[in-house]
């Protein structure tokens, strides 16, 4: 090996190359350029706080609806009709309250035809006041008025079919139901989730051509895949902590339902990832190409993410 | 500070990265601003080295870099065809000859005739002492690619040295 480098550098010259001329030129060049500021990352990082506001904005705390005090139940029903309802599909949580109005919200559907406000209507008509409360398992109901009105009910599974218990948030009232078409509430308004193994499949052949175009990418730009994903130790932190968080959150309140959420705010969550990775990116210069597939990696796996839970 | 580390690193490593850039395109004059974007990239982006490799690996991937660059470029490209065009017309004349046989340059001339690919893996494995995994790193290629770009340039190099030259190679 050192005959090589003997004979390449006798060939070459062995006087040096690399003279104090140049050093000078170097340094004054150096001397002569301050450093730019990079104004893309800048925009990168107001890209995240606006994710982030729109993130707090879209949460209960950014939404929380006008409450209505002194009206009781059946106050509210002598004076107006139910115009529409919406029945949260979140794990029933005793301490919250999850039903909103609107769509918007993970696992949140509106009934607003005429039969559906025929029953619903027909249910209430025949409440009366119920001294105790050992309810357990139920439903959250919110229900618009005509008049503008709203009513905040959990709604209760009783002793049979034709019985029902139900709790008004405003007044912390409990109330018993008795109709023979009950059991019409219990199997007919069931959260009405999409074909689950459809999109398990359907995920997953998106997740397969996500690493197919990956794999493609590489290949087509001459390059190997990276062995270190992150730039340096900070980076990895904030993004494992993000991640995690992100995701801890988005589980445990599908599994535990202790918070409606906006459909906007899980977006913004699942946007914020990538947004924080390319800002890094960014900062310290990854390879554009490199940087460009990461940011196809994080978008997708984003989309696929948002798919699987936007659509519940 | 940055200026005390931009002279450290030029003094440890200048000499180094000229020579290497040199070997890449054949002009000193070239190699020499090669040499010195490479270090001023190197003041300017500090940051951008993270100590995940050795000083002296992260100089050559931005010496190797720019010096492709160069190559890229319409300047280096126009260079070529005026040398090529000029070679032909002096090898007519014997004082080119004799020219010829006082700058001998056997191995560098030999080099100098290989695609880039078989003489970039081979200085960065015999000249820069480079182990298999590390110029995979430095190129951006798989350690089998390089495996074989290195045993293909082997033998176009022991071509065109002749059995001679070749056996004075591989003895020390």
């Amino acid at each position: 090996m050192t005959r090589w480098k003997e004979q390449i550098d006798q060939e070459i010259g062995s006087e040096s190359k690399f003279t104090l001329a140049t050093k000078e030129k170097i340094m004054q060049k150096a001397a002569a350029h301050e450093p730019k500021r990079d104004w893309r990352a800048g925009m990168a990082i107001a890209g995240i706080l606006f994710i982030a506001l729109l993130l707090v904005l879209s949460s209960p705390y950014g939404h929380e609806q006008q409450i209505q005090p002194g009206k009781d139940l059946e106050q509210v029903l002598e004076e107006t009709e139910v115009k529409e309802f919406f029945i949260s599909g979140l794990p029933f949580n005793e301490e919250k309250f999850t039903a909103k109005d609107s769509e918007f919200y993970i696992g949140n559907k509106k009934y607003d035809k005429q039969e559906d406000v025929q029953f619903i209507q027909s249910l209430l008509k025949s409440v009366s006041v119920y001294e105790g409360d050992e309810f357990s398992e139920g439903k959250d109901i919110l229900i618009n008025m005509e008049n503008g009105d709203q009513l905040k009910l959990k709604l209760y599974p009783y002793d049979s079919l034709t019985n029902m218990g139900l709790k008004d948030m405003e007044t912390g009232l409990f109330y018993t139901v008795t109709n023979d078409d009950i059991w019409k509430f219990y199997f007919d308004y069931r959260p009405k989730f999409v074909n689950i193994a459809g999109l398990y499949i359907l995920a997953i052949l998106l997740a397969g051509l996500k690493l197919f175009v990956e794999r493609s990418l590489l290949k087509r730009n001459n390059l190997q895949k990276r062995r270190k994903r992150f730039m340096n130790k900070r980076h990895m932190i904030i993004m494992v902590i993000l991640t995690v968080s992100i995701l801890c959150t988005g589980a445990s309140i599908l599994l535990t339902g202790w918070m409606a959420v906006h459909k906007g705010g899980i977006l913004a969550g699942l946007l914020l990832i990538p947004s924080v990775n390319y800002a890094f990116e960014r900062k310290y210069e990854l390879n554009p190409t490199y940087r460009k597939i990461d940011l196809f990696h994080y978008l997708a796996t984003a989309g696929i993410t948002a798919l699987m839970i936007l659509w519940l | 500070m940055m200026n005390s580390k931009l002279q450290e690193a030029m003094e440890q490593y200048g000499e180094y990265c000229i020579r290497v850039a040199y070997l890449y395109v054949k002009e000193w004059t070239a190699a020499e601003e090669i040499v010195q974007d490479v270090f001023l990239a190197y003041h300017f982006q500090q940051e951008r080295f993270r100590n995940d490799s050795s000083l002296k690996t992260y100089l050559v991937k931005i010496t190797i870099h720019k010096s492709y660059d160069y190559l890229r470029s319409w300047s280096a490209k126009k260079r070529q065809f005026v040398e090529s065009f000029h070679l032909r017309t002096a090898e007519r004349s014997s004082e080119y000859l004799v020219m010829i046989e006082n700058e001998r340059q056997i191995l560098v001339d030999a080099l100098w005739k290989l695609p880039l690919k078989y003489r970039e893996v081979l200085i960065l494995h015999y000249y820069d002492d480079y182990k298999i995994k590390e110029i995979a790193e430095i190129i951006g290629s798989s350690e089998n690619t390089v495996k074989t770009r290195i045993s293909r340039g082997r033998s176009k190099l022991k071509e065109l040295l002749g059995p001679e030259q070749w056996e004075v190679l591989l003895h020390d």
